[in-house]
């Protein structure tokens, strides 16, 4: 039937290959997400400070850290020692939330101070995977904060999603040196 | 880990392509490449029928079409159609949806032989898809401030998008091809209703994927004219 052999056809797509080619398809397919881990999207913050003879902001570890949303009697972090980094869940539900922040007083002999802050965001819904299900995003649009303790905060990446980003970077009025 | 599987695939294929075609010219001197002859290839995309297994919710047909217009150059268009239908205990969600492709392929095999058809492509694609989709029901857990159930409302998606091709095409059998291609997309922008990110957007594939590298399957027919 065949008027001409291509020595091509002994090797394109060689049989094996295609099969390897099949299951690297249907791998390729297949999800690998745990569901566990992308069920909920949190808001990640850094603490930070500046330090004059550092252009960037500088690492800082918290003691006695407390947080808790306003509105839930839950506490996520209660007096948490040697903290830098945190995660916090945001509402699903409305398009902004606040949480309150317990941090030590810079003012040395004075008890901590609770500072408020305030997420102002749009909620984007996304279907993960057809087992994992819906899970939302955000995009933040504003911050706002009392100061107490918090001297300033900066959204560094407003887009919320099921990476490993840092999302916010908060500089207490307190410095290692205070601890 | 995938990209650079299917990277060593390609990589492979084309080693074995080249150390072939070396010893075949050795055997055979051609002084003259035989002139175009006028031809459309038809062909289905069947890696969507490997794929629907895998994800029986998602459904995607596409058919193509080139031909060789300049020696080694072949135009290629590709479109299809595709669909999401997923009701699951804690959600419901539905897309309807088209794409095209538009663009072209080089062989860089050159024809050695008169009735030699394989070939080994690089190529090139302008692409669009669009879709609508809804939501009209569906859960999200939210163990810290309580979960909720909401709606999207049906709304319209666009996408345009950017696809690099390389593989090879073999006649198996006169005028019956079968194809392996390897491609990566590079979304340029989308509009419409963003507000929900599509779950599979038709040709591209999953809608938060940024640059998706997917192998693709065809059985093509060529036609004379």
């Amino acid at each position: 039937m065949k008027l001409y052999t291509s020595p091509f056809n002994s090797l394109l797509p060689h049989p094996a290959m295609l099969i390897v080619g099949l299951i690297l398809l249907m791998h390729s397919c297949l999800n690998e997400e745990v569901c566990e881990d992308v069920a909920t999207v949190p808001v990640r913050i850094g603490f930070y400070q500046m330090e004059a003879e550092e252009e960037d902001p500088q690492i800082l570890a918290i003691d006695s850290l407390t947080v808790f949303g306003v509105g839930n009697d839950s506490i996520i972090y209660q007096n948490r020692f040697n903290v830098s980094r945190i995660e916090l869940p945001l509402n699903s539900a409305i398009d902004s939330c606040a949480f309150v922040f317990v941090l030590p007083s810079h003012e040395p002999g004075l008890l901590p101070a609770a500072d408020t802050v305030w997420f102002h965001y749009r909620i984007l819904p996304n279907l993960i995977s057809m087992e994992c299900g819906f899970v939302s995003f955000y995009e933040l649009n504003t911050i706002t904060h009392t100061r107490y303790n918090i001297d300033s905060l900066s959204i560094e990446t407003p887009s919320i999603t099921n990476t490993q980003d840092e999302h916010i970077k908060i500089f207490p009025f307190i410095s290692a040196d205070d601890r | 880990m995938n990209i650079s599987r299917y990277s060593l695939l390609f990589l492979l294929t084309i080693a074995n392509i080249s150390a072939h075609a070396l010893t075949s010219e050795n055997a055979d001197t051609l002084v003259r490449e035989p002139a175009v002859v006028p031809f459309v290839r038809l062909g289905v995309d069947v890696s969507s029928i490997a794929r629907s297994l895998v994800e029986p919710e998602v459904q995607q047909f596409e058919l193509s079409i080139d031909s060789e217009l300049i020696r080694n150059w072949f135009f290629t268009l590709e479109g299809g159609i595709s669909r999401v239908n997923s009701q699951q205990e804690d959600f419901t969600y539905n897309s309807q949806g088209y794409f095209f492709k538009a663009g072209a392929d080089y062989n860089l095999l050159g024809r050695p032989h008169a009735l030699q058809n394989d070939l080994v492509i690089l190529g090139l694609r302008y692409a669009y898809g669009g879709l609508s989709h809804e939501a009209p029901e569906f859960f999200i857990a939210n163990p810290y401030w309580g979960d909720t159930t909401d709606e999207l409302a049906p709304g319209n998606y666009h996408q345009q998008w950017i696809e690099f091709v390389g593989g090879v095409k073999t006649e198996l059998f006169k005028n019956l091809f079968l194809s392996w291609t390897l491609r990566t997309r590079v979304r340029l922008n989308d509009w419409g209703n963003t507000e929900l990110e599509p779950y599979y957007i038709g040709g591209f594939g999953h809608g938060r994927r940024k640059a998706p590298l997917v192998v693709q399957y065809s059985v093509l027919y060529r036609f004379g004219l």
